[in-house]
């Protein structure tokens, strides 16, 4: 036990500072101040809706714009800042320069990384807990319920980023600079939602007769198995639709346990990338 | 290992990872589609209950009689709900117990049902299922041929139900300007992105069902054209109505834990608009078993009463009474109906003594029925609000009618009729009656709602036997 904890100071002091550099970066707040903007006005939209709320029925689509909007603001700006800030951590020390001091003290490149890793988890989760408390407060206004079926829906979502983060940061460990990364990130986010295409082929090509149709359709195939499918984690959306208190149905039971895995054995797979490529980086 | 050859260890690792990952992705399909079977398995099971039959020309009404064939000895430990029809499967039966969902749920994604399942998937796959239409599970559409293909809805990256949202507002927007005619297309859109939108289900149907409609002209019964589909004669109206029904049922299929789409289908179309009390119980029946609002079983009571069962309806309000005591309309309401009860017992009483050749027990009976008429009448005076008058006059009325005073009769009847708008047509109907039995001439109002009467029993391309069936009721309400 001792020795796993000797092992990870390095790293934690390592995500520690990385944590402390990344709340400070400039883009990111923008983007955090953007969010929360998006989804502070959110609860507002109510007043506008009022025009819209027909005669005297009794409707929710205030408290469901509220959810909607709330939900696609925290992905899309999650994933912007896990996207930027996985994209960036290892890059800028290279530009800087600080990498080469860290990597002369007695820190393994397993345990830099691991570090660095770590840290941009801590802010990316610092980040989505910060929207997802005002969501949450949001919905508790407009609610006057507890809404904690939301926070299976931030779990999620979590896992969700969590994939991309480990591909853009293994993307970002080939290069000197963020921008290729982050291009890259924003890829692996649309193919990750793309995914569900190859099946699609795959299905279309079950029919045809032409040998590279069906080798083409194979081929989908074995690609659906093995990339991620980032639309698996689409129940977050689904969640939101029952009512905040009800307790979660045996099926999606069912399959939150199994997301989860399914988001930690593709991040590990992504970190494993990261760390190929970085011990072999001539640094 | 790893100082030795780094590369085939980590080539290793990230392989077991990936292969981590597809097992769970595979898995995660697996549950998916298990899902999807259980969604479908519940929209089917609501269609058997309610005996809807849209789904005919589809796969789903064959494929889940089979299901149920080997279901039904499954569910012997599933809690049935009390006084229910014995035609209905039991699979159908136990999910209208909430607490069976689990069941069931493991019943779709076990080994019992896996074939079906399979099959399932395949017609889904192949656009031959009518219940799923609208399953917006994107790894189960995929490779779905016609509407809803993963096109479609990979497209907005998950964000479907903004742009439903968004696309609702514009449905708005089309509400103001009234342009009525764009808002229908583009609300089914915004259901087929959202599926689970049910504001957009409540709405659109208020919409077709009474905005569209609020303009339109009445068209008497006779000019009505009969509908196969609807078993009813539609007018340009009741076109609406029906098309706000059939969008409530889809919303119930998507989302069949939903008491909204239940009362809005319940009361909002069958008892406002149609005026089919027993379709309104049937669904507000469903919306009560659903987790609710506290007003949802008082309009079930209320339709209860309609409908003429009043020991049901009572049986309610003393429930509701045990909920919420602070609530006036509880006693006002148990009031009222224990009167109606004892009306009717009076009423029954004495058509037993009428036909009865027994001396003794027609003395009896017409005893039973002065008394129940008395303790009906007693809470009529005591209850003192307009409703409880004009019943009070309608039991005067009745009495004079029995001694011959037809004039008096009519004239209590008529004063009835205008304290309580709810009574008028019974009302009316009962000064026609008196009037006939006693000779008096007929307003031209009331000879007008005599032929309207006749007329209303047969509309164009009616059918003979629901003809028959028509007459059949009016020549009963007319005695």
């Amino acid at each position: 036990m001792s020795a796993v904890l000797d092992y990870m100071r390095g790293p934690w002091c390592i995500a520690v500072y990385t944590w402390r550099e990344g709340i400070r970066k400039k883009t990111l707040v923008g983007f955090l101040i953007l969010s929360l903007l998006v989804i502070f006005g959110a609860s507002f939209m109510s007043a506008f809706l009022d025009q819209t709320t027909v005669g005297n029925a009794e409707t929710d689509l205030d408290l469901k714009l509220i959810k909607d909007i709330c939900v696609t603001t925290i992905s899309i700006f999650g994933m912007l800042i896990t996207i930027f800030i996985s994209a960036s951590v290892v890059p800028n020390e290279v530009e800087n320069k600080v990498i080469y001091t860290v990597l002369s003290k007695p820190v393994r490149r397993m345990q830099y990384l691991l570090g660095k890793f770590m840290g941009v988890q801590m802010i990316v989760l610092a980040n989505l807990l910060l929207m997802a408390g005002l969501f949450f407060a949001a919905i508790w206004i407009k609610q006057e319920a507890m809404p904690t079926l939301l926070l299976w829906s931030v779990l999620l979502t979590y896992f969700e980023f969590l994939v991309v983060s480990a591909f853009t940061f293994a993307v970002s460990c080939t290069s000197t600079s963020a921008v290729l990364p982050t291009i890259a990130g924003l890829f692996i986010y649309m193919t990750g939602n793309l995914t569900e295409y190859l099946k699609d082929v795959n299905n279309r090509s079950r029919e045809a007769t032409d040998f590279f149709q069906r080798f083409v359709g194979q081929a989908a195939e074995w690609l659906y198995n093995i990339l991620p499918n980032l639309q698996k984690f689409s129940l977050k959306n689904y969640i939101l639709d029952l009512q905040p208190n009800d307790p979660l149905p045996s099926e999606m039971m069912d399959q939150i346990p199994n997301l989860i895995l399914y988001g930690l054995a593709y991040a590990i797979a992504g970190y494993v990338i990261a760390y190929w490529v970085f011990r072999r980086k001539e640094l | 290992m790893m100082n030795k050859h780094p590369n085939i260890t980590l080539g290793l690792l990230l392989a077991l990872f990936v292969a981590l990952g597809a097992i769970q992705g595979q898995r995660l399909d697996r549950l998916f589609e298990a899902d999807a079977f259980y969604k479908w398995i519940i929209a089917a099971a609501t269609d058997e209950r309610y005996g809807w039959a849209e789904a005919l020309e589809h796969a789903d009404p064959a494929l889940y009689k089979e299901v149920v064939a080997v279901a039904d000895p499954l569910l012997q430990d599933a809690k049935m709900p009390e006084g229910e029809q014995d035609a209905i499967s039991r699979l159908s039966k136990s999910l209208q117990e909430r607490e069976n969902d689990k069941l069931v749920y493991e019943l779709a994604k076990g080994n019992d049902l896996a074939p079906f399942r399979a099959q399932f998937l395949e017609k889904l796959r192949g656009g031959d299922l009518y219940y799923t239409k609208d399953l917006s599970y994107s790894a189960v559409m995929s490779g779905m041929e016609g509407e809803g293909s993963v096109s479609i809805f990979n497209l907005f990256f998950g964000f479907r139900k903004v742009a439903a949202n968004f696309m609702w507002l514009q449905v708005d927007r089309y509400w103001h300007m009234g342009h009525l005619y764009k808002m229908v297309p583009l609300m089914k859109t915004c259901v087929l992105l959202d599926p689970n939108f049910i504001d957009a289900y409540l709405l659109g149907a208020w919409h077709l069902g009474y905005n569209a409609t609020a303009a339109m002209e009445y068209t008497p019964i006779p000019l009505r054209v009969w509908s196969d589909k609807y078993q009813d004669c539609l007018g340009e109206q009741e076109k609406y109505y029906y098309l706000a029904i059939d969008f409530l049922k889809d919303g119930i299929r998507n989302n069949p834990r939903n008491y909204k789409l239940f009362f809005d289908l319940g009361f909002g179309m069958y008892r406002e608009k149609l005026n089919d009390i027993d379709n309104a119980v049937l669904y507000l029946s469903e919306a009560v078993r659903l987790p609710h609002e506290r007003w949802v079983p008082r309009m079930l009571y209320k339709c209860l009463e309609e409908q003429g069962e009043y020991e049901k309806a009572l049986d309610g309000w003393k429930e509701n009474q045990k909920r919420f005591p602070e609530n006036d309309v509880n006693d006002r309401s148990m009031e009222r109906l224990a009167g109606l009860i004892a009306e009717r017992r009076a009423a029954q009483a004495l058509e037993k003594a009428k036909v009865t050749q027994d001396e003794a027990e027609r003395a009896r009976l017409i005893a039973e029925s002065e008394a129940a008429e008395k303790e009906a009448y007693d809470i009529w005076v005591k209850m003192d609000e307009p409703y409880a008058l004009a019943r009070k006059l309608r039991i005067d009325a009745i009495n004079r009618a029995e001694e011959g005073l037809y004039l008096e009769a009519v004239s209590y009847l008529d004063k009835a009729r205008f304290e309580v708008g709810s009574l008028f047509d019974e009302l009316s109907d009962l000064i026609i009656k008196y009037k006939q039995a006693g000779g008096l001439p007929l307003s031209v109002s009331e000879k007008k709602a005599l032929v309207r009467d006749e007329e209303s029993v047969a509309c164009i391309g009616m059918p003979e036997a629901e003809k028959q069936k028509r007459v059949e009721a009016l020549k009963k309400r007319r005695s």
